[in-house]
């Protein structure tokens, strides 16, 4: 039960990170100027095929966080022992 | 008189592209892309691009909007229109072919155009004035307030309309020029397919304007489609069908006119992918307008 | 079983009920205004004012919450500000060609889910990459991925359509194009209609895909040591045999779960899919009616969405009796 809960756990971080960024392509995050991830990328997203880099970097963030987190969660739950 | 100033924003003000002629091939009409786009579609389909959906029904008592004029000024007509291909403002016959303004400039009398029909088959007839302004009051629509200062329509025969206004207006003529102005709808149309809501039901999903075009689909956020209208009384466009998909995002839009999905895109161009096509030069038009003055 | 139904039934009621209250507070404090998009962009300051007392939008928080409210107990969820038409209407319109979207959607992530969970469990070679990618993929913004898959396989490649549902006319009574035209027999229409489901159902099935991989990989784990595993080893069954028969049906009870949960939020999901894909689906339905705060299509489709989502949990709580009789209906 506990792995599954600390699986559950730490995609919610991911699901988080993911959310906002989801919430900012749709046109509710933060306003601009405030800097966020998910809105910088979503904002920018006219430039992908000129300036790749102004949307690609922060959605390269963005991953980059949600990937960390998943992969926490799966090192966490490898140390808890396996029920015998 | 109302002057709005189109501002280039972060997208180029209004930036046309248009193929030019230079190699023809038969373009596929959808699906995948075939490389390069090739040239002008040769199969009487154009396809333009829209980004974004064109945010109100196609109904001329309500459109006041920006993306969809050109569904709505083909759709429908008016009875003067702007004088077109030229940089001045000159109010052209449309519908009507003459008109004269009393020196009040409280009276207008038009001398309608003959032989002109509605979409449904309908003649057009003087008629058709007075009932086009009564809805437009009845919907209450954004531009509304261009009919309002009418006080009367008087039909003294089928290809005559006498306006009275209220009070003196020199901008009366700008109104109806204009292409959110007052646009003729079949008065047998409406009143078939009035409802509860004077016909606005059925008209975000049909037309009953006099135009070279018929809206034969709308689907909100989807695409739109225009059929060309066999008893138009004007000059024939070689394209029988005008698809208008809707995109929500530049980036596809940009790769479907890049592969050949899309023929035209207008006023949807990010300023960054501009380089791109200057360089690339052949076989495209690239119309500027910077700080694009219109009048409407 | 009844006990349990009325009382999660009574349960889904009061969670749909806080939920419209917290979308009209929300939507109480948001700036949007309906009433400019409902004039057009080029209506005047005083036109836009005039329509919002004539919609209504100047009346008090609680007079407008509960026409609202008594909207909803008699099945009338109000009429969109964008569309102009009943939005029980719009919904009823969009909704078979998102159910569409999501159920292949789901499909393919089980599909996907199976094969990362068993190839992980089961110490398959060379599938860690697979599963790498998979994560990696799952990773992205969704929004960046349906780009990033309209640029790849639309752009460059030109093998799948950037946008809809299909190039026919959708024939059929459902509302959803490829079942419709594989109905009517059309094979042409069919194939094209795969073609536009292929990358919006592939991009949407990613992030739960492994969501519900994970979880079945790692409760597969956890039953592969087991006692009663080691016996059927040693019995001699192959080890096909041992993960079928036994780490399977015993490992899935929490991959059942997560996969109800994960149908659950693919309906929220769906909503940047569609509109990245101009899919005519609720999803587009409701990205189309943010922008323009179009209160009531807000507030009626989130609350059908809230009302999948309670369902989706209810069958799945079911389901998960019947599996595994030890589990107690809670």
């Amino acid at each position: 039960m506990i792995p599954t809960a600390v699986v559950s756990a730490s995609l919610d971080i991911a699901n988080v990170v993911l959310l906002l960024a989801a919430l900012s392509f749709l046109g509710l995050g933060q306003k601009a100027p405030a800097p966020e991830l998910g809105a910088d990328t979503a904002r920018a997203l006219s430039q992908l095929l000129s300036q790749w880099w102004v949307p690609g970097i922060p959605g390269i963030a963005v991953l980059v966080l949600s990937l960390i987190a998943n992969l926490g969660g799966d090192a966490i739950r490898n140390l808890i022992p396996v029920r015998r | 008189m109302h002057t709005r100033l189109l501002r280039g924003v972060a997208i180029c003000a209004a930036l046309t592209m248009a193929l030019s002629a230079c190699s023809s091939g038969t373009r596929s009409s959808n699906g995948g892309g075939q490389g390069a786009a090739s040239g002008p579609p040769t199969d009487g389909t154009l396809t333009v691009g829209l980004l974004g959906d064109i945010g109100q029904p196609p109904d001329p008592d309500i459109y006041y909007a920006n993306n969809g004029t050109a569904i709505m000024i083909n759709a429908y007509e008016g009875l003067v229109q702007y004088k077109n291909n030229t940089d001045k403002v000159e109010i052209a016959p449309r519908l009507a072919e003459r008109w004269e303004v009393n020196p009040t400039h409280d009276v207008y009398t038009f001398h309608l155009r003959k032989g002109v029909t509605f979409h449904d088959g309908t003649p057009f007839t003087s008629v058709a004035v007075d009932v086009a302004f009564k809805r437009r009051i009845a919907v209450k629509g954004g531009a509304a307030y261009m009919v309002d200062v009418v006080k009367s329509v008087d039909t003294p025969d089928d290809y005559t309309a006498v306006i009275t206004l209220k009070q003196p207006n020199t901008a009366f003529l700008s109104y109806l020029a204009s292409p959110f102005g007052p646009k003729m709808e079949s008065p047998e149309g409406l009143k078939t397919n009035a409802g509860s809501d004077d016909a606005q039901t059925y008209l975000s999903s049909h037309d009953l304007g006099t135009g070279p075009y018929m809206l034969t689909t709308a689907q909100t956020g989807v695409k739109y489609e225009l059929t060309q209208y066999d008893g138009y009384w004007g000059p024939k466009s070689p394209f029988k069908k005008v698809e208008l998909p809707v995109y929500t995002d530049e980036s596809a839009l940009e790769l479907a006119f890049d592969n050949g999905t899309v023929d035209t895109i207008a006023a949807a161009l990010p300023s960054s992918s501009l380089e791109k096509y200057r360089r690339q030069g052949r076989g495209f038009q690239l119309l500027f307008c910077r700080r694009c003055r219109v009048r409407w | 079983m009844l006990a349990f139904l009325t009382r999660r039934a009574a349960a889904a009621v009061v969670i749909l009920l806080t939920l419209s209250l917290v979308i009209f507070v929300l939507q109480a404090v948001s700036p949007g205004d309906p009433a400019r998009a409902y004039v057009g962009a080029n209506a005047s300051p005083e036109m836009v004012a005039a329509e919002r007392q004539r919609l209504g939008l100047n009346d008090p928080f609680f007079t407008r919450y509960f026409h609202f409210l008594g909207g909803v107990f008699t099945g009338d969820l109000g009429r969109s500000l964008r569309t102009r038409q009943s939005v029980v209407s719009d919904i009823a319109t969009y909704l078979p060609a998102t159910a569409e979207l999501v159920v292949t959607a789901f499909l393919i992530a089980l599909v996907l889910a199976a094969l990362y969970a068993l190839s992980g469990a089961l110490r398959w070679p060379g599938a860690a990459l697979g599963r790498g990618v998979l994560l990696l993929l799952a990773a992205a913004p969704p929004f960046l991925l349906a780009l990033i898959g309209i640029i790849v396989f639309f752009g460059q490649l030109g093998w799948l359509p950037a946008r809809g549902v299909g190039d026919f006319e959708d024939p059929g009574p459902f509302g959803m194009q490829a079942l419709d035209t594989l109905l009517h027999g059309q094979p042409d229409a069919f194939v094209n209609a795969l073609a536009h489901l292929a990358l919006p159902a592939v991009v949407l099935s990613i992030a739960p895909a492994v969501a519900i991989g994970r979880v079945f990989r790692s409760s597969l784990r956890a039953v592969l040591d087991v006692d009663y595993v080691r016996t059927a080893r040693s019995k001699g069954l192959t080890e096909f045999q041992v993960v079928a028969h036994h780490v399977v049906r015993n490992g899935i009870g929490p991959a059942l779960s997560m996969g109800g949960l994960q149908l659950g939020f693919m309906f929220a999901g769906v909503v940047v899919v569609e509109q990245v894909f101009s899919w005519p689906g609720i999803g587009n339905y409701l990205a189309a009616s943010i922008p323009v705060a179009d209160f009531p299509a807000i507030a009626g489709v989130t609350l059908v969405l809230g009302a999948i989502y309670v369902v989706s949990n209810v069958v799945v709580d079911l389901l998960q009796a019947v599996a595994d009789p030890r589990v107690t209906a809670e």
